[in-house]
């Protein structure tokens, strides 16, 4: 499973349309804004009852987001033993030393700038899938309480 | 009745026994004299066997002298027998068969039985007895010659105060004449005696040193003063004295008198003799020291106190180097020791004349002194004798200096007619003429005196008062004029009669010339106070009043000198601060100066002026002056605050300026930072979807629809590219410096290296200097070199020989790199443009490019304080130069 983080309905499409041409059988779980990604991560809010130890192989998250942007998910994420070994790739418009600073400092795993030239944007995602869905080995899941 | 006969038997045994063993020796004697029973001490004690005493008569063993009479003893003793002691008050002796005495008491006991009168004699022998009481007696005979032979009195009392018993010696001492005068009893001595303490003070009685012993107190050493009452005597007794046990119980008290008057009386003259001598060394005019053998003080006397300003109490116990100067320390010490060794009593040194003390302020001073050296009681002192020559010195040097000063005075006497009779070393080196020259010839003649009135005219004032004074102008020898104020003085005989002038002569040549140049410099001064553009005041230096004023002070402070003068400076209240001014006078007085910079003061007409005020506190002659100097400084002061107003609001202004700037610094940011996101997605989604347009509607659009949209989709990319190159150039100028060491060849070949990688042409011939070191921010310079390497790239892109190279050079001693290449160059009329953002010179489909690349090395130069340059023409290649502070000189080698 894949967890998109973003806000923005183009990006998403543009994503969704990348990632399934380059992966298959997996699936791609979309959320919208910081605070659902982690009702998702953690079974609360809409996303109560989930299974939370089925969790994502990866997760590509926006920087700015609406309610909680991606650098305090990723901060409440790596506070969290249940998320703090996930996989996360921050996957946004900015090229900002201070916010590939901030990411890499709180725990991100890669940060990756989304390119204009959607050619690129095809080669970036499916590296990305081909990486961390089939060259990573994730760490075991944390058993709930 | 055998048993009563046997018991009486025992009984007769017993007694016998009894007898027998007595220690008494037993005879029993009848009435006839005759012996009948002798026990056997009767046998030991007359020497006899019973059997030969046993029925003689008794008178056997009585001595021959006595015998008779014996006989009529014993014969009345049997006519009034009873139990006696024979003999009473006599002494008695036995006679032993060896014809020796021996002394005996006897006890008679007359016993009456059936066979008649008896009497049983008890015998003890006394010789021994008699031996003891004899030594006895002899032994108290001896203790009275003792007692009697002291030289110390005794008195013997019992402890009712009743004498028994004086010696010789007392009673001598106390000058009685025989024992019977004073075997009274204590209380009646006072009607003999007066005792007194030493000091004179009356004794009761039973503080009496007698009353005393029979208090039951051992007395020593009692010294009472002892007056007779009936005649001239008086002496000075040390008394001693206890009770003593005599053997047979009796108690009494003993009494010794010594007789110290004499040593009292030498006591007392030598404590006179002392007292005497700290008198004499307490009132020494000369300072007396004495020192023990390790120089430590013992006696400091009230002259040494005044001398050395040292308390004696505390020079006590101090080395006596203490009060010598460092210098000469050693030398009083090889004095005590050199003392010492010879052991004089007296020692004059007049080595110790060039000596010097030490005073406790600190101060030296001449002194000259003797020692000595005393043994006293096994202690060796020195005492050093010191006299404090300061002042004699004083007065020898003054005396020298009167006497020099007498003879450079010049002085000559002449008589009443004129000639000279006494010419001095003054007078010869005033004049110019020897004395041999110059006596007996007319004084006026000699020096061609100039009178001020009349020779006649000043004698006869002579002649009437005694002296004249005044000035007289003489020439010299060689001619030369000289000026003296003279004093002559009358000369009389012993009669009185006036006998010669001694005139005094004070040359005053100089001082008149000095006069004279001083008329003319004070008139200068006096030209410069009054004209000052400055004001001046002249205080007294001890009153504050004030003496003078300028005219310029007069007339800017609207005062008149009238008002001025004799007043202190705050009574003319152009001061406004009043108490401030009095504390600067008191400042002043202690300082000699003080300087205000800008001081109001009033103005008569209430104007306030800002002046600068200097004062100064000076000697003028014998009085001391202070002077003033008071400048308008209201001009200046206004000007002053101008442009510290202007100032002020200088900096107001560029602090809201710098405020402004740095908010607008940050919408700067904020904004660039929205930039880089929002506008990059839009682009991203026209470019998405352009391309998800041309892959699911391949089918549906024909060649020329594909091209629009692959057009769509290089404008999406371009754009994106300039607002990368928007933002790098923003950030250049925002972002914050770190300035480090910075090799620019490593950075150069780095930047080649990636540009190789990204472009793919390998021909391209790079040449970089080695060693370009600078200090600058790395990150911003290798930038630059990005693109200005890039550039070179580009636009040699279409050369078949490109070439780069990266190099250093100087020009001015000043260190400039470029990077020059063999590209498409520019035409030098527009090289102004070059550096503007957005500026291009070439078309798209020349080369393509953002124009920002230039503008911001531009900024990045600038920020680090260089300049940058561009030299180029058409088709000849272009050359971009910079300079950059803390670039150094190098010898380096294009690789």
């Amino acid at each position: 499973m894949i967890l998109l983080v973003e806000d923005n309905p183009r990006d998403e499409a543009l994503t969704l349309r990348a990632l399934s041409t380059n992966i298959k059988d997996t699936e791609i779980v979309v959320v919208r804004d910081g605070a659902e990604a982690l009702d998702f991560l953690f079974g609360t809010g809409a996303h109560t009852g989930r299974d939370v130890t089925n969790t994502p192989k990866v997760i590509l998250l926006d920087l700015k987001l609406p309610k909680i942007d991606g650098l305090e998910v990723l901060r409440r994420m790596r506070l969290d033993p249940r998320s703090a070994r996930l996989p996360v790739v921050i996957f946004t418009s900015s090229s900002e030393d201070e916010d590939v600073i901030s990411s890499y400092s709180l725990g991100a795993n890669s940060y990756v700038r989304k390119p204009v030239d959607f050619e690129q944007f095809l080669e970036a995602t499916r590296q990305l899938g081909l990486y961390w869905l089939e060259i990573n080995q994730t760490a075991p899941p944390v058993a709930s309480k | 009745m055998k048993n009563t006969t046997d018991t009486l038997k025992a009984g007769e045994e017993k007694l016998r026994l009894i007898i027998e063993e007595s220690p008494n020796a037993l005879l029993m004697v009848d009435d006839r004299g005759r012996i009948t029973f002798v026990n056997q001490q009767a046998e030991k004690l007359f020497g006899y066997p019973r059997a030969e005493l046993l029925g003689e008569t008794v008178e056997r063993l009585v001595p021959g002298r006595f015998s008779r009479k014996h006989a009529d003893y014993r014969a009345d003793f049997f006519h009034h027998a009873s139990a006696r002691p024979m003999g009473a008050g006599r002494e008695v002796f036995g006679l032993r068969k060896d014809g020796s005495e021996v002394p005996i008491e006897i006890g008679l006991n007359p016993i009456k039985t059936d066979e008649g009168s008896f009497v049983i004699a008890s015998i003890i022998d006394i010789t021994e007895r008699k031996r003891i009481e004899q030594v006895a007696r002899e032994s108290e005979e001896q203790l009275h010659a003792v007692l009697e032979s002291l030289s110390e009195g005794l008195v013997i009392s019992d402890l009712e105060g009743q004498a028994i018993h004086w010696n010789r010696a007392g009673l001598q001492m106390h000058g009685f004449s025989s024992m019977d005068e004073c075997l009274v009893r204590l209380p009646d001595f006072q009607d003999i005696f007066e005792l007194s303490t030493l000091e004179g003070e009356a004794l009761d009685l039973e503080q009496w040193p007698l009353a005393r012993v029979i208090a039951g107190e051992a007395l020593v050493d009692y010294e009472v003063n002892v007056r007779r009452l009936d005649r001239e005597w008086n002496r000075v007794f040390s008394y001693g004295g206890a009770i003593v046990q005599e053997p047979n119980g009796r108690a009494l008290a003993f009494l010794t008198i010594t007789d110290i008057t004499e040593r009292q009386q030498a006591e007392k003259k030598l404590r006179r003799s002392r007292e005497q001598l700290a008198g004499v060394i307490g009132s020494a005019m000369d300072a007396i020291i004495s020192v023990d053998e390790q120089e430590r003080i013992v006696l400091f006397n009230n002259a040494a106190e005044r001398m050395f300003l040292f308390p004696a109490e505390d020079a006590i116990g101090q080395p006596l180097n203490r009060f010598i100067p460092e210098r000469s320390r050693a030398a009083p010490h090889q004095l005590v020791e050199g003392c010492g060794e010879t052991h004089t009593n007296e020692r004059s040194t007049g080595a110790l004349d060039a000596r010097c003390g030490l005073r406790a302020d600190g101060e030296e001073f001449p002194l000259e002194g003797s020692t000595s050296q005393i043994d006293s009681e096994g202690l060796k002192l020195s005492t050093f004798i010191l006299r404090d020559i300061s002042e004699r010195q004083r007065a020898e040097e003054a005396h020298r200096e009167q006497t020099r000063i007498l003879d450079l005075a010049p002085i000559l006497i002449r008589d009443l007619a004129g000639r000279i009779i006494f010419w001095n070393a003054g007078a010869e080196q005033m004049f110019g003429w020897m004395a041999e020259e110059a006596l007996d010839k007319i004084s006026h003649t000699l020096l061609r005196t100039q009178f001020p009135r009349p020779l006649e005219e000043i004698k006869a004032r002579v002649l009437a008062h005694g002296h004249w004074e005044g000035e007289l102008v003489h020439f010299r020898k060689n001619g030369e004029r000289v000026v003296v104020a003279c004093r002559w003085v009358l000369h009389r005989d012993k009669q009185g009669k006036p006998k010669a002038i001694l005139a005094v002569n004070n040359d005053v040549t100089e001082h008149r010339r000095m006069e004279q140049a001083e008329r003319s410099s004070e008139l200068r001064y006096r030209r410069l106070f009054e004209s000052a553009k400055d004001g001046i005041l002249i205080l007294d230096g001890d009153t504050g009043h004030i003496v003078d004023v300028n005219p310029y002070l007069i007339q800017v402070l609207g005062f008149s000198k009238e008002e001025f003068l004799g007043k202190e400076l705050w009574q003319l209240g152009f001061f406004e601060d009043i108490d401030a001014s009095k504390l600067a006078f008191t400042e002043l007085k202690a300082k000699g100066y003080i300087r205000y910079e800008n001081l109001p003061l009033k103005t008569r007409n209430g104007f306030v002026m800002r002046v600068e005020f200097v004062s100064n506190s000076y000697m003028a002659g014998a009085s001391r002056v202070i002077q003033c100097n008071i400048r308008d400084i209201t001009e200046r002061t206004l000007a002053e605050e101008k442009i510290h107003r202007l100032n002020e609001e200088l900096e107001e202004r560029i602090a809201e300026r710098t405020a402004e700037l740095r908010t607008a610094n940050k919408e700067l940011e904020a904004f660039s930072y929205s930039v880089s996101h929002d506008l990059r997605a839009p682009l991203r989604h026209i470019n998405g979807f352009s391309q998800a347009l041309l892959e699911d509607y391949e089918d549906k659009l024909d060649e020329a629809g594909k091209g629009y949209l692959r057009e769509v989709r290089g404008a999406s990319q371009e754009m994106a590219q300039l607002i990368d190159d928007v933002l790098q150039l923003a950030r250049v100028t925002r972002s914050e410096m770190l300035r480090e060491e910075v090799d620019l060849s490593d950075l150069a070949l780095s930047v080649t290296t990636d540009l190789k990688q990204s472009n793919g042409r390998q021909k391209v011939i790079v040449k970089i200097e080695e060693g370009l070191v600078t200090r600058g921010d790395k990150r911003l310079l290798r930038c630059v070199l990005t693109n200005l390497l890039g550039n070179a790239w580009k636009f040699t892109s279409k050369r078949d020989n490109p070439e780069i190279l990266f190099g250093s050079e100087q020009k001015n001693g000043e260190v400039f790199y470029f990077v020059r290449d063999n590209g498409a160059g520019f035409d030098m009329a527009y090289v102004k443009k070059l550096f503007g953002a957005f500026q291009r010179l070439h078309t798209a489909g020349e080369f393509e490019g953002t124009g920002i690349g230039l503008a911001t090395v531009q900024r990045i130069i600038n920020r680090h304080g260089g300049r940058v340059w561009a030299e180029g023409s058409v088709n000849a290649g272009a050359t971009f130069c910079f300079t950059l502070p803390g670039s150094k000189e190098t010898e380096g080698k294009t690789k």
